[in-house]
């Protein structure tokens, strides 16, 4: 994680305050990105084994147990079927493939943790991943807000995913959204911090591409689309806006910031776009889960049936894929 | 079981993500050309009908130069039997539709698109139809045929005969419209073949098109509108982007992205759905490009080629970026009709423009800011027939696209496409019997009788009550002018009578009266409708107030009844004026619905500078009927007023003068007239002649000259007679489509995605 951490850098409105975006050519493009590459067979599977590295397996609820939190850190650790593996013909090196995180609320982190250590070798290396700072709104006081992160990272998160401040974004304190970014990064510590962006509720695309510039100078290692919480959440029309903001950031810096879209991916064809999509937009290395992660709840359960049927060229019933 | 054992094991995929193939399977069309033996005949009257002792014509896959089929080589033969089904099958078509004018249509170079957009309307129209596509895409249009053959067309609706030679179909006498989509060199060779043959034509030819980038673009966006333009179809639709223009603060940001998102793409087999581009339809144009860019580098430009030619592909040239070139390079200059564009930066807005229209051709243009101010602006001021806004290359069946300069004339799509397909009703279509002319004699010189006639001393009126004879000057740049040749000619009425001295005009008073034209076309066309019917209205006020002097001018003529056909000749000029008056600020066009989410425009523009020479009957009111509509829709005129009495219309200049007419948008010029029309229909600042003069060899003459340079559209009578006096055919709705052009102006909106 430390190759790409993004160290920040000072406040400098020069750098997003004139962007200008147009939305009705974005859409055009982002229709574009969605139709123009197409991957077919072996490259489809490969594609498909790649998406699963990326996902940060998530659970999000109220009603979240151990009993659900530790299933599902089962299945981050043994992402595809023994017999899938099988038929693929997968080495032992590719068998070890796992998801690039659990997601949980801060509460489980502690669970998630030991559920995946339970796991052997392939489950301690593993990321636990916890949303914090008054997710999914973020309206309460910044102090627990950061208390919420530091009570993750004791407990074992070494990913935090964070909300930015709505209320500033919308009424354009950008210096009070990066304000408490920083601050928020500070209580990350060695913790990866995610900044979601919430794009959903941020009205338009500059402020999608202000709030990613903003984010990535207080230090984001990687921008998120939206909590999954969202009326609207990840679309291609955001993420054209944010992976260029990226592709910007990097060019000013040279720091390599990555990108997750979350909320509403939910099949293996949605996966291979939004990967084509890092490909043609920021180049390969960012396709890899060091640089881009795809937060998920259903999506592995398609692709695992997609690598099945590319497997045996039967499609099979969702009760075959083992649970997670 | 897939079979899928093969593929394993994934090896170094799961490390690379390469895209891999993704190749449209070729079986059904296979299956297609199979069922054609590979082999194809001309689809004449529902059937296929393949004559031996043809010539062939192969049809290859352009990747592989593998043939795909083989087709025939039509000849005069062929297409007779094919315009016969055509003329058979229109008897009962143009029953089925309510308009059914025009007869065939001719097509060239076509692909599925082309086709469609023309034929279409066409069909629509009441026509029937044989096209010949290009010899280099026919497959496609042969497919239509057979597609056309099941769904119960009727036979002979719609033809197809292939080959390689448009000429035969187009002069076949049965063709009443000609389009052909092309070529600037294939436009210019149509326009004269069909000259004076009393054809409609209609021509979308090639491109050239630029792509301005203000500074306040969105530069992500705009750099994939100009490689989707650029490098799309490899460059080669009519409509792709050839030139770049960059505001000079943006310049090297936007090349920069350019170069990134160039390097992006991907070329090969077309059929591969993961190749950006695939290889050109003629073979020559890599050799063509490969030796323009090699000038270029010469000349000092820097070539930008970031993708790899792929081997085992055929006849493919790489995405190409020229910078450090000139408005002067050959480069910049010459169109590629392939994947090079050419980046210049400008200065301001004012820059963009000039730098934009200056060029022959006007077929589109992309603009991309974000400032609407700027946008609207420059989309107005663009000598192009579509604007696309912050977007590039949409088309719609509802919407005009087409030619402006030298890309052409006639309207494919929208209203303005249906007419290329149909003619008015009251005037039926026209076959010339004596329009044959030497182009290179026509007014080449004068034929002036300058010297005193004998005969007409006596009538001059002597003794008693000498007559003051009048000499007329011409009239130009807003003031009266002596011609260049300092002569004059005597106009005599029908008893012989000389009744007034006219000018000598000739080549060098057309020139200066076109510079005037010229001079105050832009400032009057974009005078606000309004303000331009104030200055009609007040010219028909003033007209009424002198009245009695054109009576009396226009009595002067002679002949029996003069009088009162003087006296309703003047009456009607008013009503035309008014008229034409109240149409200043109501055709300046439409919004037109279409597929965009936004807002489409189509913008009746001002041609800029008409030529028009007069008939001689209707020596006032033909003269009136003609310039008032062109003004009044901004345009600015040079007129020739009818030869044998032009004193009414010389006269007007008082009229003129005293209406608060800029200097310059109406001038008028006496002379020969075969000299002064040659001159116009020559001169390449003339968008548009308009020729009515008794005989067909003029029409065909100013038809003929009209191919080359800027292409100039044309309206003229085949020698046919016009009874301006007659409301149709005096203040009809043909002076309004002949006094603009339709410019479409695509602007997508909106900014809400979320909350």
């Amino acid at each position: 994680m430390d190759v790409h951490g993004n160290p920040g850098r000072d406040y400098d409105e020069t750098c997003f305050k004139d962007i200008k975006i147009n939305l009705s050519a974005v859409k055009a493009k982002a229709a574009e990105v969605a139709s123009r590459r197409s991957v077919k067979k072996q490259w489809q599977a490969a594609w498909q084994l790649r998406a699963v590295t990326c996902i940060d397996l998530t659970t999000l609820a109220g009603d979240d147990t151990p009993v659900n939190v530790s299933r599902l850190c089962a299945k981050a650790a043994h992402p595809v079927g023994k017999d899938i593996v099988k038929m693929l013909n997968m080495n032992e090196k590719e068998a070890g493939l796992t998801t690039g995180a659990v997601c949980v609320y801060p509460n489980q982190v502690k669970v998630a943790r030991e559920a995946l250590d339970k796991c052997g070798e392939v489950g301690r290396s593993i990321p636990v991943a916890s949303v914090a700072t008054g997710f999914p709104c973020g309206q309460t006081p910044l102090a627990p807000r950061l208390e919420e992160i530091r009570s993750a990272v004791r407990d074992g998160a070494s990913e935090i995913d964070i909300v930015i401040n709505r209320t500033y974004a919308l009424a354009g304190n950008w210096k009070g959204v990066y304000d408490e970014v920083c601050q928020m990064k500070a209580a990350c510590g060695n913790a990866h911090m995610k900044a979601i962006l919430a794009t959903g509720e941020l009205g338009s695309l500059r402020n999608i591409y202000k709030a990613s510039m903003v984010c990535m100078m207080a230090g984001a290692d990687f921008i998120k689309t939206s909590t999954g919480k969202e009326g609207v959440n990840a679309t291609l029309v955001v993420a054209l806006v944010m992976v260029r903001s990226i592709r910007d950031y990097f060019a000013l810096t040279g720091v390599k910031v990555g990108f997750k879209p979350a909320g509403g991916i939910r099949t293996a064809k949605d996966a291979c776009v939004w990967l084509s999509l890092m490909k043609e937009e920021l180049g390969e290395e960012w396709t890899k889960p060091n640089l881009f992660r795809i937060g998920a709840s259903a999506l592995l359960a398609d692709i695992e049936r997609q690598l099945y049927h590319y497997a045996t060229g039967c499609y099979p019933a969702l009760s075959q894929m083992p649970m997670g | 079981m897939a079979g899928a054992v093969a593929q394993f094991p994934f090896g170094s995929l799961l490390e690379t993500l390469d895209y891999g193939p993704a190749v449209e399977g070729e079986t059904v069309v296979g299956k297609w050309l199979d069922k054609h033996n590979r082999n194809f005949g001309h689809f004449i009257s529902g059937e296929w009908q393949r004559p031996v002792d043809r010539d062939n014509v192969l049809s290859k896959k352009p990747s592989t130069g593998e043939t795909l089929a083989t087709t025939i080589e039509a000849n005069e033969d062929d297409v007779q039997r094919a315009v016969l089904a055509a003329e058979e099958a229109y008897k009962k078509w143009r029953t089925l539709s309510p308009f059914s004018r025009a007869k065939y249509l001719y097509s060239w170079k076509s692909p599925l698109i082309q086709l469609a957009q023309r034929v279409a309307p066409a069909l629509a129209a009441g026509n029937s139809v044989v096209v010949m596509p290009s010899s280099h895409t026919c497959l496609s249009t042969l497919l239509f045929a057979d597609i056309c053959a099941q769904v119960g067309l009727p036979h002979g609706v719609f033809n197809v005969v292939t080959g390689s030679t448009p000429g035969l179909l187009a002069s076949h006498p049965s063709v009443d419209v000609v389009t052909l989509a092309g070529n600037t060199l294939e436009g210019r060779a149509m326009r004269q073949l069909i000259a004076g043959s009393g054809k409609k034509l209609s021509l979308a030819l090639s491109g050239h098109c630029p792509i301005l980038v203000f500074e306040e673009a969105d530069l992500d966006s705009a750099v994939e509108g100009i490689v989707e333009g650029a490098f799309s179809n490899s460059g080669q639709n009519t409509y792709s982007a050839s030139r770049l223009l960059v505001q000079e603060p943006v310049y090297t940001q936007l090349i920069e992205k350019l170069k990134a998102r160039m390097a992006k793409l991907t070329m090969g087999n077309n059929l591969d759905k993961n190749k950006d581009q695939g290889p050109l339809c003629d073979a020559g144009a890599v050799i063509r490009l490969g030796q323009l860019v090699q000038e270029a580098l010469a000349e000092g430009a820097q070539i930008f080629q970031p993708v790899a030619v792929p081997s085992g592909v055929h006849d493919c040239f790489p995405p190409t970026l020229i910078t450090g070139a000139q408005t002067s390079s050959q480069i910049y200059l010459e169109e590629p009709c392939g994947p090079v564009l050419v980046a210049v930066p400008f200065r301001t807005e004012k820059e963009a423009i000039t730098i934009a229209n200056h060029s022959v051709s006007g077929t589109a243009a992309g603009v991309w800011t974000e400032n609407i101010s700027v946008a609207m602006e420059v989309a107005s001021l663009l000598q192009v027939a579509t604007v696309w806004i912050n977007t590039y290359g949409l088309l719609d069946a509802a919407c005009e696209a087409g030619g402006y300069k030298a890309s052409g004339f006639g309207r494919t799509g929208g209203k303005e496409s249906l007419y290329s397909y149909m003619h008015p009703s009251w005037q039926p279509l026209v076959r010339t019997t004596n329009s044959e002319v030497d182009l290179d004699k026509f007014g080449a010189s004068s034929n002036s009788d300058l010297l005193p006639n004998v005969t007409s001393i006596d009538a001059l009126g002597t003794g008693d009550h000498p007559n003051i004879d009048k000499t007329y000057k011409l009239f130009y740049g807003g003031g009266q002018k002596r011609p260049d040749s300092g002569a004059t000619h005597a106009v005599v009425s029908s008893t012989g009578e000389v009744i007034g001295y006219v000018p000598d005009g000739g080549k060098k008073d057309i020139r200066n009266a076109v510079e005037a034209a010229l001079k105050s076309a832009p400032g009057w066309g974009r005078k606000d409708g309004h303000g331009r019917s104030q200055i009609l209205y007040y010219l028909a006020e003033n007209l009424l107030s002198r009245k009695a002097d054109f009576v009396s001018l226009l009595t002067s003529l002679g002949g029996e009844g003069s009088e009162e056909r003087a006296q309703a000749e003047v009456d009607l000029a008013m009503e035309r004026l008014f008229h034409w008056a109240a149409l200043c600020d109501k055709f300046g066009g439409t919004v037109q619905e279409s597929t965009l989410y936004g807002q489409t425009w189509r913008i009746h523009s001002p041609l800029g500078v008409i030529g028009i020479v007069c008939p001689d009957d209707f020596p006032f009111l033909g003269f009136i009927s003609l310039i008032a509509p062109a003004i009044a829709r901004g345009n600015t005129v040079v007129a020739v007023p009818s030869g044998q009495f032009p004193l009414a219309a010389l006269a007007f200049h008082q009229v003129l003068e005293t209406s608060d007419v800029p200097a310059g948008v109406v001038n008028i010029i006496t002379g020969d007239r075969k000299v002064l029309t040659r001159t116009l229909a020559q001169h390449q600042d003339v968008a548009s002649i308009w020729y009515f003069g008794a005989d067909e060899a003029g029409s065909t003459f100013v038809e003929a000259a009209s191919s080359g340079g800027n292409m100039k559209r044309t309206w003229v009578n085949y020698g046919r007679h016009r009874n301006f006096a007659i409301t149709q055919q005096g203040q009809g709705n043909d002076f309004l489509v002949e006094a603009t052009t339709v410019k479409t102006i695509w602007c997508p909106m909106g900014d809400i995605f979320a909350n």
